[in-house]
């Protein structure tokens, strides 16, 4: 299945072929959701901002995401405008993007 | 010995700077994908290794993960 397109959607001069943003969230395991973002011929999935565990840094499915897809962070959890700044401005940092969403 | 607020756990830790202090945690900090803020304000990467810690810091150190 493909969402290509000839008309490709253009977001601050980046151009994808799919129009669809996937959501990485409430996958039933890791398989599961490289399978559908792969199936859905989707370029972007969203990704969250969170802490680490302290306990050491164990390597993520977002680590892998990184290479194939573009990853969106988005603010989810975030109770107050400046809780959601932060979050924003650590994502920037974290994924060297400009782009936020917010859910 | 400084006295430090880590992702809104208390502890104390020998180390000076945030570099250390992910060594310390057993966080690689070249590390892709890692975000660190002191006090509410982002530190970039770049300034990991001079940046100071002072007791009563409170540091977020974060990553994407699956969500949104």
């Amino acid at each position: 299945m493909s969402n290509s397109t000839t008309d490709p959607l253009v977001i601050a001069g980046v151009s994808f072929s799919s129009r669809l943003i996937a959501g990485s969230a409430r996958f039933p395991n890791n398989q599961v959701l490289l399978d559908a973002l792969e199936a859905s011929g989707a370029e972007i999935v969203t990704a969250s901002i969170r802490r680490i565990s302290l306990d050491g840094y164990a390597e993520s499915l977002v680590d892998l995401l990184g290479d194939r897809y573009r990853l969106l962070p988005n603010t989810s959890g975030c109770v107050t405008a400046r809780d959601a700044i932060l979050t924003a401005e650590l994502a920037r940092e974290a994924l060297e993007t400009n782009w936020v969403s917010s859910s | 010995m400084t006295r430090l607020r880590i992702n809104g756990e208390e502890a104390e830790l020998a180390v000076a700077t945030i570099a250390e202090l992910l060594v310390e945690r057993g966080i690689d900090p070249t590390a892709r994908f890692l975000a660190v803020a002191v006090n509410g304000a982002v530190v970039r990467r770049a300034e990991w290794p001079e940046a100071a810690l002072s007791p009563g810091d409170n540091v977020e150190i974060v990553r994407p993960l699956q969500g949104g």
